[in-house]
């Protein structure tokens, strides 16, 4: 009799990811308007991180641009890039459809149009116990995703997956439309909320990264728990039933993790595109199609993917920078083409 | 362990139709029955209702357990289906999809055991699809896919095994072979076997009780004998037949009425059948 091997996560597969996260982000909190030595900057995180006193030769202000400025930001941009590219893989296994994304879906948007309307009308944030923020946005892409759903899958005859993504094309344009209108309404706020349709990562210090960690953290586990149940679900929902898999809830509590870890991504850092289509499928390309795979490795990827993106962002047209999503989109709209190009069956 | 499968009065509507109209069928622990009937007749539809996957009036008892009640986890671990037109995940393996039948014996989060692999070995091993354990679902043929997904259904280990028309799109080969593996398996196993059929004789050589379903009503239920009758295959699905007996079972043999008509005028109808002059007008007409 034959040893049955299935499909499982081989541990040097983790390891390599790890690697080129960990490599990723020193490169990335090395380069910037000021250029920092790399061998001092891992001198540096050690000496934080053990017990043992290390000098790394910083001057003070040096030390202060590591630790205010560049660590904060790679270790966000590591957050969203691994939120958004595990919210897209959630959301491509959860809708059956390769093409899903948070940003496709419309639920980056409804997040946006929730987050200018926190902004444009919820008085200053000290009087919420939390910060409103996050859960205007929450909200804004959870209608979102709900609107592209009901318009998606309204059509009757020939439903296939690029039904749900001109659905979820209407309601981002719709969802945008709204947001441009209170934008011109609420001039002031204007220029605060501008950076976000183009998506950026500016942060100075840790407040940022503090607000999103903890739904980041709730989507992590939530979606990562469920990932066998999504390879379950690639069967269709009639046939994970007859396995004995209630479809319907699962993917309402993908949709609902996938959608909370996305908000709050749109919430530091705005509307970036075409991470959580690139990374997954990029893994999928490399290590095959299974959930149980592709989930935990497009979160290192994902945050690898847009620490690049993010430090492209900042040194290409320094001392200006770019606005992230200009990156993403510019990597990521090629890509998209080609997976389109590629994708067989599941209705495409 | 077998266990039976009741129906009692069971109706399904659905887009404002009837589907099932007041259905009863009882099968016996241990037995295999073929379900027949015209397209349409609901047949997929009363497999639909032992899982539980559509809505329906009336009581499912899977043992001494009504369906409606149970868990859709339990369900599973005592139902498996063959689908007609299972759903293939782009990319995943043989053994990947084999293991899914596993899902119902363990937790959401939990890996598949030492047990289920060797369960999953074994199934492999007894459906002669070891070398198929690394291929693709998608670039299998009509055969070997079906026994990959019996495969499937196997490992679920269940005491109840329902297929919706396992032989349709196989060459014959393929489908005596399945047929054989089915009823190998439920002598091995003791199953309880309910399968919808196409081929009215495939349904007749292999199992000993045929449920006719039409217009989703029971409208005939016996040995094949007594369901594959020239008259009730006309009234119910529109077709001549001729029926004939071979060493013990029956053969259902379907007829063109032209031809019919031409061979009551010639009773020797052997010579007959080569007149060169008769093939060019069956030839047009086959077109
Ligand atoms: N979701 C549905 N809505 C409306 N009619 C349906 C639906 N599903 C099946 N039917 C109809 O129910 C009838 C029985 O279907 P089915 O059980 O698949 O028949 P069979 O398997 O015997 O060919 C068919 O006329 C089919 O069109
Ligand atoms: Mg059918």
């Amino acid at each position: 009799m034959i040893t049955v091997r299935p499909t499982r996560m081989e541990v040097w597969w983790v390891v390599g990811a790890g690697a080129v996260l960990s490599i990723t982000a020193i490169v990335a909190v090395s380069f910037g308007a000021v250029d920092l030595d790399i061998g001092s900057v891992v001198v540096s995180i050690m000496d934080r991180f053990s017990f043992v006193e290390i000098d790394s030769g910083f001057t003070a202000q040096q030390e202060a641009i590591l630790w205010e400025i560049r660590i904060p930001r790679v270790v966000l941009a590591g957050l969203v890039g691994a939120t958004l590219a595990l919210a897209g893989g959630a959301y491509q296994g959860s809708f059956r459809n390769p093409l899903a994304d948070p940003y496709l879906l419309g639920v980056a948007a409804g997040a946006g149009l929730g987050a200018t309307l926190a902004i444009a009308y919820a008085p200053g944030t000290t009087m919420w116990p939390v910060d409103p923020l996050p859960l205007f946005a929450f909200s804004g892409g959870l209608m979102g995703v709900a609107l592209t759903y009901v318009v998606g899958y309204s059509v009757r005859a020939g439903r296939t997956s690029v039904t749900l993504i001109l659905g979820g094309v209407a309601v981002a344009a719709f969802l945008t439309a709204a947001q441009t209108y209170l934008l011109q309404r609420e001039a002031e706020t204007l220029r605060q909320v501008y950076a976000w349709i183009l998506g950026r990562l500016s942060t100075v210090g840790w407040s940022e990264v503090l607000l999103i960690l903890p739904y980041v953290v709730v989507t992590g586990i939530v979606v990562i728990a469920g990932r066998r149940r999504l390879d379950v679900l690639s069967v269709g929902d009639e046939e994970a039933h007859a396995l004995g898999v209630d479809a319907p809830r699962v993917r309402l509590v993908m949709v609902l993790a996938a959608t909370l870890g996305t908000a709050a991504a749109v919430s530091v850092a705005g509307l970036i595109g075409f991470v959580g289509i690139i990374v997954p499928h990029a893994v999928r390309i490399v290590f095959g199609t299974s959930y149980r795979v592709l989930l935990p490795l497009s979160i290192f990827y994902g945050a690898a993917f847009l620490i690049i993106a993010d430090l492209i962002a900042r040194t290409i047209v320094a001392p200006a920078e770019l606005p992230i999503g200009v990156v993403t989109a510019f990597l990521g709209a090629p890509f998209f083409a080609f997976v389109l190009r590629s994708s067989r069956g599941a209705g495409v | 362990m077998s266990v039976p499968v009741a129906l009692d009065d069971v109706s399904v509507q659905l887009g404002g139709t009837t589907i099932l109209d007041h259905l009863s069928l009882e099968i016996a622990a241990g037995t295999w029955v073929s379900m027949i009937g015209p397209n349409g007749a609901g047949k997929t539809t009363v497999l639909r209702c032992i899982t539980g996957a559509v809505p329906y009036q009336g009581t499912v008892q899977i043992g001494s357990s009504v369906v409606a009640e149970m868990q859709v986890r339990e369900v599973a671990r005592t139902v498996a289906i063959v689908p007609q037109h299972p759903t293939l995940p782009e990319g995943m393996r043989v053994v990947d999809y084999v293991l899914l039948g596993r899902t119902p014996h363990r937790g959401a989060m939990t890996s598949e055991s030492e047990h289920d692999l060797l369960l999953v070995g074994q199934v492999l091993d007894a459906l002669d699809l070891e070398r198929f354990a690394d291929r693709d679902v998608a670039t299998l043929s009509g055969g070997e896919l079906q026994r990959v997904v019996i495969a499937r259904a196997l490992a679920q280990d269940t005491p109840i095994l329902l297929l919706d028309e396992p032989t349709t799109g196989l060459d014959i080969g393929a489908q005596q072979e399945v047929m054989e593996l089915i009823d190998r398996l439920r002598s091995q196993r003791e199953l309880t076997v309910l399968s919808a059929m196409h081929d009215l004789n495939i349904a007749g050589q292999f199992t000993e009780r045929i449920v006719l379903v039409s217009g989703g009503r029971v409208v005939a239920d016996g040995a094949p004998g007594d369901v594959l009758t020239p008259e009730l295959i006309d009234r119910h699905y529109g077709a001549r037949v001729r029926v004939e007996q071979d060493a013990g079972r029956v053969v259902v043999v379907p007829i063109r009425a032209r031809l019919e008509v031409d061979e009551s005028l010639n009773d020797s109808a052997d010579g007959e059948a080569d007149d060169p002059a008769d093939k060019p007008d069956e030839e047009i007409l086959d077109a």
